[in-house]
């Protein structure tokens, strides 16, 4: 239960103070996982230690929904667009968003090989075990796309506008 | 079985959390602590239809609800999104921004408490 994808490195004249890896439409449907993140260690699965010398750069977590309990279509998210006067929130399995703060960990990698112009990003998936879950078959690590991005200065007035370095 | 005590937050990593000055950024990240323990705990912990049926899950909640007041009494200035605020909280008469006054909802958090026993 891994996922290992290329990125960009941001440029070597790019002084950031702050680094985030962010995941878009993480799935959510299914059993609770962590989602280890790794970088430039292709070979890192459950077992690897969670130590910055095998790249370990943080993790997020997804608390799941376990499968669905209800009847046919219950829990399908439906894309068609609403009306601007429909307030209701956004269906509970709309896929989630994540955010995971890698700046030191993205500094290491940049002190090595520093011709290299891309460095991995490898997602592992370990997943809650216990009692009460109900077997779900199939990977539960999935998401549609991961992005670098990189602040130069995060604490400046209001919210900062983020240098996007690199998508997959 | 739960996880490791060593994978829990630790110190650092919640006064890391309280000390991010963008609600956004605050809400994301408090939500993967949120998130991390349901995974911990495991078993009915760790599935969302049936997570409340574990009595460790109104303590956790109490402990993020805390950390949402604990970055507000830090960050009282900071701006939330108007839709966020303006939110129906149904079956409940009220709105998001009705709920930041946690005086008005009858409770409130110590910072610390100290007992004495006469005698």
């Amino acid at each position: 239960m891994a996922i290992t994808l290329e990125l960009e490195r941001p440029d070597p004249a790019d002084e950031f103070s702050r680094a985030d890896l962010e995941f878009r439409g993480v799935d959510h449907a299914g059993p609770s996982f962590e989602a280890r993140l790794f970088l430039d260690n292709p070979n890192a699965d459950a077992s690897m230690a969670r130590d910055e010398s095998e790249g370990y750069a943080g993790s997020f977590h997804v608390f799941g929904h376990g499968g669905c309990f209800g009847e046919l279509g219950h829990c399908d998210v439906r894309d068609e667009p609403r009306s601007v006067y429909d307030r209701r929130p956004p269906h509970p399995l709309t896929p989630q968003f994540k955010t995971v703060i890698i700046t030191d960990s993205l500094r290491r990698v940049m002190q090595t090989a520093k011709r290299k112009k891309t460095f991995t990003v490898t997602v592992v998936a370990v997943v809650s075990e216990g009692p009460g879950l109900r077997a779900v078959g199939g990977d539960p690590l999935k998401f549609e796309s991961v992005s670098l991005i990189t602040f130069q200065d995060p604490s400046a007035a209001g919210i900062p506008l983020p240098q996007v370095v690199a998508q997959h | 079985m739960p996880g490791s005590p060593t994978d829990l937050p630790t110190p650092a990593d919640v006064q890391r959390l309280l000390s991010l000055p963008d609600y956004l950024d605050f809400q994301g990240q408090l939500e993967d602590f949120h998130g991390a323990i349901h995974v911990w705990v495991g078993g009915t912990m760790g599935s969302v239809p049936r997570a409340a049926f574990d009595p460790i899950f109104w303590a956790h909640h109490g402990m993020i609800d805390r950390l949402w007041r604990l970055w507000q009494i830090r960050h009282p200035t900071v701006p939330m999104p108007s839709d966020l605020m303006n939110r129906a909280l149904p079956p409940f008469p009220m709105t998001v921004a009705d709920t930041l006054d946690i005086k008005a909802l009858g409770y409130r958090y110590a910072s610390a408490t100290t007992h004495a026993v006469p005698g």
